[in-house]
């Protein structure tokens, strides 16, 4: 009897033990003794002129293997993301049929599931699983390190907005600048604009109305790269109510140009109103000259020169 | 044995939207939407892998008008009625889907977004540039700058003062916020031109990173490609792009963000749903738009799309964590094979688009948080940042001048200066040479004028985003674009039409301009005249 007693409160005991061990609370697994480390962060703050860092502490170490790596899935499919940066947001329009949704079915259910039921795989199918709460105290705290809030902007409610004047939107026709902008599209092409009503009126005045009115306006292009003579490679023909122009053909990859902006009569006369800084166009394939031979001064032996600079 | 090195730069830009005028506007959610997205998962991965006691090393480029948002008070308190509408329409969704098979779904939107909640409140107070700092200054980080608004400088080389205001104003701002000025700088749309470096070199700018035909059509041909640095004429290091690793993750056809078991951004329940139920989340004006809620995966070239199951997008997003720091270890490997022996070690230059991870991606914070756990197993690479590169071999490749290039369409500017957007630069270089001609006439100008020139000075870094030209090429939200260069080269007009006739501008009309437009507090329009830059 008394044996069979033992046994019970034995068991008992033995039970209890075994729910508390159970029960209680497994903390994440730590990769070594950097997980300590990140309790209190070296502040790193490195200026230019000071000595490099000791990243030493960086070193890659030697842990568990991960599962074997995979390779990608092979059908991909095209997302418009791919096409540029920020702000690109194309509303695809969706597919029509789709029920609206809205009654509400039922009391609110407010129900907080552990993110581990759906989200990460169960305990050893994917080896170490570390999950942390934003308030784990796993994670260093955040210093004061608020950054200061701007000065500007402080304003009397209500504001009347209105007060701006901005229903209609206005640029100026012109800036009292006279110019010829050059700028570089790719390796091809150029755009050109201008901005030239001073030296106009001036030629204006100079030529008398008769010979002005013979006169047309056209683009000269220069071909102004070292060791070329700058001579014009070509005449556009532009029409007096352009005041941009896009030279997409006659340019090469690596030359230097000046555009000019002028008038010129039937005979072939032209008179300057205004010329581009010159403008280099950027290459559109490798060097085929080293840093190496450049310094040589010479070409090595066999060298057949290259087709371009 | 280390054979070599990788170094990920994620670079976080959103133009300058805020408009006090209005409670709601759709494009300020362009920010909210990042930051949901992107800027907290991202912090939440790189403080799990800190507490784990991962090593890792990210560079992430907060652009100006990005870290002038996530300041602002007014954008704190929207973005946080954003995030509050957000856990909202999740509980009702729970609610809504309990006998849908989307109820899965929406639950992990519910534990996701509450998580999001606590962490922007309670652990980041509304203060996420402080987490990014945080994380600097525990040695996990390199932060660099980016042009002060995003100017695209190719375009706006003309006017040597406008290049450097846009270098000169981001690098006292980055070192009014962090204490220090900026290693690195990464030029707005990686647009490099000849004698840019000029104008970075004088901001005390170490390094700065090029698209790869910025190197490899380099005069004199680069040894190394771009797997080593080198230095402009300038004494700039250039870091190029590396198009394997780029492509990767990027391209539409062999990324990793095309698989079909990750989130399709396409299809979201902003479409579907009633305005009363969206909530706040509903666009304004009756505007179908996106929620953020998206309960489908990419599935396939098919318009029938299957739900999005959490568990086997975290199975994929591992898979290719994996392969990716396989592949970069393998590349690292070839690399150095092929390499002359007596340079220093490759390095593998790997720059995305921060918003493309979270945003576009949903799972691209996962994602980087894998590699990083990943690369932390591994013997022979090591991720590290250009800033450390840079100090273990100062050497680099030698000098050569980099061409002009950017990572846009075809890799030019032509994406910047078309049909759609030429117009852009006659006003923005007109505008550019009256500031220039103010600043240097009112070098000692009256506090009224100063005042005033600042305010200009913001007008006119506003209208030089890049982000306006890029929105009027693309189509989408062209009439926003329009609309904003317009209104800040009137307003900047305006100014300097006042101050050129002698006078000052209507100061009621000025402290509203101001508080719309109300970046950089401490811009001093001196920047523009070049005698005040050097002197400082």
């Amino acid at each position: 009897m008394m044996g069979l007693v033992f046994l019970v409160v034995a068991g008992l005991i033995f039970a209890a033990v075994w729910i508390t061990l159970a029960r209680r609370p497994r903390t994440g697994a730590r990769l070594g003794p950097d997980a300590t480390d990140a309790r209190e962060p070296e502040p790193l703050v490195v200026r230019p002129g000071d000595p490099p860092p000791d990243t030493s502490h960086y070193d890659n170490k030697q842990v568990a293997p991960g599962p074997e790596p995979g390779l990608p899935n092979a059908e991909l499919k095209e997302r418009v993301h791919m096409e540029g940066p920020k702000g690109n947001r194309q509303h695809k329009p969706h597919k029509p049929g789709s029920p609206k949704r809205t009654e509400r079915r039922g009391k609110s259910r407010h129900r907080d599931v552990e993110l581990a039921s759906e989200l990460l795989p169960p305990a050893g199918a994917e080896g170490r699983v570390v999950r942390l709460r934003p308030d784990s105290p796993d994670r260093p705290d955040m210093p004061d390190v608020k950054t200061e809030v701007g000065e500007l902007g402080a304003l009397p409610e209500p504001v009347d907005w209105s007060y701006l004047g901005e229903e209609e939107l206005n640029l100026p026709a012109t800036y009292g600048w006279d110019r010829v902008i050059a700028m570089v599209r790719n390796p091809y092409s150029l755009y050109v604009y201008w901005e030239l009503d001073k030296a106009g009126a001036r030629l204006r005045e100079m030529l008398g109305e008769a010979e002005w009115n013979r006169t047309t306006p056209c683009l000269r292009l220069f071909d102004v790269t070292p060791g070329l003579a700058g001579a014009p490679v070509r005449v556009i023909d532009i029409g007096p109510e352009n005041d941009h122009w896009f030279i997409n053909d006659f340019v090469e990859p690596g030359h230097r140009y000046i555009v000019s902006y002028e008038r010129r009569t039937p005979e072939g006369r032209y008179y300057l109103l205004g010329h581009s800084d010159p403008t280099q166009l950027p290459y559109d394939r490798p060097a085929q000259q080293t840093a190496l031979y450049r310094m040589y001064g010479r070409q090595p032996d066999g060298w057949q020169g290259s087709p371009w600079r | 044995m280390n054979s070599g090195y990788v170094a990920i730069v994620l670079h976080a830009h959103l133009p300058f939207v805020r408009h006090p005028d209005h409670e709601h506007y759709l494009e300020e959610r362009w920010l909210f939407e990042a930051i949901t997205e992107c800027y907290l998962p991202l912090l939440d991965g790189l403080e799990r892998l800190e507490a784990e006691g991962v090593p890792f090393r990210l560079t992430v480029s907060l652009s100006p008008t990005l870290m002038a948002m996530l300041d602002d008070p007014l954008l704190r308190t929207r973005y946080q009625r954003y995030l509050e509408a957000s856990v909202e329409l999740a509980e009702k969704e729970v609610v809504l889907t309990r006998d849908w098979p989307e109820h899965r779904v929406a639950r992990f939107y519910q534990r996701h977004l509450k998580n999001l909640h606590k962490l922007y409140l309670e652990r980041y107070q509304r203060d996420v540039v402080g987490a990014f700092h945080r994380l600097a200054r525990a040695g996990y980080v390199d932060l660099i700058t980016c042009g002060a608004t995003h100017g695209f400088l190719p375009l706006l080389h003309h006017q040597p003062e406008v290049v450097r205001a846009q270098v000169e104003v981001a690098a006292r701002e980055f070192q009014r916020r962090f204490g220090h000025p900026p290693r690195g700088f990464w030029l707005p749309e990686c647009g490099y031109y000849p004698t840019v470096d000029q104008a970075l070199r004088r901001a005390g700018v170490q390094y700065c990173f090029v698209e790869t035909h910025a190197i490899t059509h380099a005069r004199p041909a680069p040894t190394r490609g771009t797997y080593a640095h080198g230095w402009t004429p300038g004494g700039v290091a250039v870091f190029g792009r590396d198009p394997t690793s780029s492509k990767q993750v990027w391209s539409a056809h062999e990324g990793y963000p095309g698989d079909g078991a990750y989130r399709e951004f396409y299809r979201d329940i902003g479409f579907d749903r009633d305005p009363e139920h969206l909530g706040l989340l509903a666009g304004p004006g009756g505007i179908k738009t996106f929620s953020g809620f998206k309960y489908h995966r990419v599935t396939g070239p098919t318009n029938d799309k299957d739900l999005y199951d959490p568990w086997a997008a975290e199975m994929t997003l591992r898979r290719h964590a994996a392969h990716f720091v396989q592949e970069r270890a393998r590349q690292v490997a070839a690399l150095r094979g092929m390499l002359p022996s007596d340079g220093p070690p490759p390095l593998v230059v790997a720059p995305y688009d921060a918003e493309l991870f979270g945003h576009w991606w949903f799972e691209g914070p996962r994602f980087l948080e894998e590699v990083a756990r990943q690369a932390a197993r591994r013997q022979d690479i090591r991720f590290i940042t250009a800033g450390d590169y840079l100090d273990l071999h100062p050497e680099g490749q030698g000098q050569f001048e980099p061409s002009l290039s950017s990572w846009g369409y075809k890799g030019y500017a032509e994406f910047w200066c078309d049909g759609a957007n030429h117009w852009v630069y006659r006003h923005l270089h007109g505008a550019g040479r009256r500031m220039v001609e103010l600043a240097r006439r009112h070098g000692d100008g009256s506090p009224g004028v100063r005042r005033a020139l600042n305010q200009a000075a913001r007008e006119l870094l506003l209208a030089q985003a890049s982000d306006w030209p890029f929105l009027l090429k693309t189509g989408t939200a062209s009439n926003y674009a329009w609309r904003r260069v317009h209104m800040h080269l009137q307003r900047f007009n305006q100014i300097v039409d006042a101050i050129s006739a002698g006078t000052e501008p209507d100061p009621v009309w000025l402290t509203l301009v101001e508080s719309a437009d109300n970046l950089f507090p401490h811009l001093d329009y001196r920047v523009y005249a070049p005698a005040a830059a050097s002197g400082e």
